[in-house]
């Protein structure tokens, strides 16, 4: 298993397994996405999908384990990676200045493609956050346990600092995913006049939707939330007094969700 | 075309020797003609210092038309300068303004230690090369043309590749100062061609090893080595390069 070890070593065996992981997470986000969205359909059927999702307790398991070993060798590769790339030029130069014509995207010198571990890092802290906040309900004590997924959202979203995280989380994921999705197809070797322009412009587009579907949940959500539900945000973080408040304010939810301007 | 002159001020990197710190000294040029060519304005100005007593700027250059691959230094942080497809020898001061500042720097590579001011080691390449990158099968007696049938497509583009001409501005560029580029070129030109064939997957393990062993860094796939190569060589081969590391990988018995 020497030729294995020595790939997975190498430079260009690392960006290989790099793409890999990061087309399968590609992929991961427009299920999540395509998911998400649903919140703007309605309680019903956001529940509906959710528990549906979670009655498949075997498949579930599987799909998150797989989930986390992409994210874990995604992530472990880019430390590897940029301690790599970081030693191979050790003594920086006074002045760069790109030769690239026609960059896009370019913040104050940034790019998508320059800027990945930064963008990478920001979205690795995001999903902490999310993680904690959505799968193991940490910081909201018990005020989410006996919550339908829909109405967890409302409570969580109904926070201004969560919201703020969720839309820098969302548009920094949207950068990152612009670059990654063209380059996971060059790192693992596709790169053809006949195809590669598709692949750059779909890329830019898959960042675009990337950034304004998972963004607008937290921009738009909490607006069109039903006025009895405005409730949980004098919740968030309180005693078990106010927690009790919680499934009283969800119990009106349901009949006001269908009057919802939301079409 | 009428001929102007410039007056210039040059921020150059001085640096006595390989373990010397080394630093960006200023001087001022004046009466510089828009047709000279950049490294003739360095000649300019290593006259002026040897005239004054001083010791000369130190870089590297050869045929000065662009073909040698020996010259080359950042100028204004760009490798080989502002224009694309251009070694710094075959570009002309016309390209700056009167009265501009001028930096210049050696290209900056773990792999590519200073010796002197602007010249750089660059025989990491050499090792990539040695490497793996050649053809040592006995081929015999050259044979008839078109006996070895080789598409036109696959000529072009291993051409393409094979004109690379090694002068390192694809690593001086690369923020990570990887080398893909310099060694998908070669890989690339091998692969396409049948002479290539019986080596190719051991060549490409050999190389890329070898590459990895010099620091360069990896490829991020920013496309400005592609931009900065005076030869105009593509990512493209970047990417025929990773498909035949992962054939060689997991199709071929080498190890």
């Amino acid at each position: 298993m020497n030729w294995l070890s020595a790939a997975l070593k190498s430079s260009v065996g690392r960006k290989f397994l790099m793409g890999i992981t990061g087309l399968f997470l590609c992929f991961f986000l427009v299920v999540h996405l395509a998911g998400n969205l649903m919140l703007f359909v309605g309680q019903e059927t956001y529940d509906e999908y959710a528990h549906k999702l979670h009655s498949n307790a075997e498949l579930l398991v599987i799909a998150e384990i797989l989930l986390f070993a992409a994210f874990a060798v995604h992530i472990l590769l880019a430390v590897s990676l940029t301690f790599t790339n970081n030693d191979a030029r050790r003594q920086g130069y006074a002045v760069q200045r790109s030769k690239v014509p026609g960059r896009t995207f370019n913040f104050l010198g940034m790019t998508p493609d320059n800027t990945m571990v930064i963008s990478g890092l920001i979205v690795f802290l995001f999903l902490t956050v999310h993680l904690s906040d959505f799968k193991f309900e940490w910081a909201w004590g018990s005020q989410l346990e006996t919550l339908q997924p829909y109405e967890k959202a409302q409570v969580i979203l109904a926070d201004a600092g969560r919201v703020i995280v969720y839309v820098i989380g969302s548009l920094v994921l949207g950068v990152h995913v612009s670059h990654g999705f063209a380059s996971a197809f060059q790192s693992i070797g596709l790169n053809h006049p006949k195809y590669t322009p598709t692949i750059k412009t779909l890329s830019r587009a898959f960042g675009i939707l990337v950034a304004l579907g998972f963004g607008s949940i937290p921009v738009v959500f909490p607006k069109i939330m039903p006025s009895e539900a405005a409730a949980p945000p004098a919740v968030h973080g309180d005693d078990a007094e106010h927690a009790e408040h919680a499934p009283e304010a969800v119990e009106h939810t349901p009949a006001s969700t269908e009057s919802k301007p939301v079409e | 075309m009428s001929s102007k002159t410039l007056n210039l001020t040059l921020r150059v990197w001085r640096q006595k020797g390989p373990q010397d710190k080394g630093h960006l000294q200023t001087y001022k040029l004046s009466g510089i003609s828009t047709d000279m060519s950049f490294l003739e304005m360095l000649d300019v100005l290593n006259e002026e210092l040897i005239t004054n007593g001083e010791e000369p700027v130190a870089f590297d250059h050869d045929c000065r038309e662009g073909i040698c691959g020996a010259c080359g230094v950042m100028i204004n942080g760009q490798a080989h300068g502002p224009d694309r497809e251009t070694t710094t020898c075959q570009l002309h001061m016309r390209r700056f303004r009167n009265n501009e500042t001028i930096v210049i720097e050696p290209w900056r590579a773990t792999a590519f230690p200073i010796m002197r001011d602007l010249v750089v080691d660059r025989s990491a390449l050499d090792r990539v090369i040695q490497a793996g990158g050649y053809v040592s099968v006995n081929t015999g007696q050259a044979q008839d043309a078109n006996c070895l049938p080789v598409s036109r497509t696959d000529q072009e583009s291993s051409m393409d590749a094979a004109a690379c001409i090694g002068c390192g501005a694809c690593v001086a560029a690369c923020k990570n100062a990887s080398a893909m580029l310099f060694t998908s070129a070669k890989v690339s030109h091998l692969a396409q061609l049948p002479q290539g064939g019986p080596e190719r997957a051991r060549r490409v393990l050999k190389m890329i090893d070898q590459h990895d062993h010099e620091e360069f860094g990896a490829c991020t796939n920013t496309g400005e080595c592609e931009a900065a190569c005076p030869a105009a060589v593509s990512l493209e081969h970047i990417a025929r390069l990773n498909r035949e590391y992962a054939k060689a990988t997991f199709c071929s018995t080498e190890e």
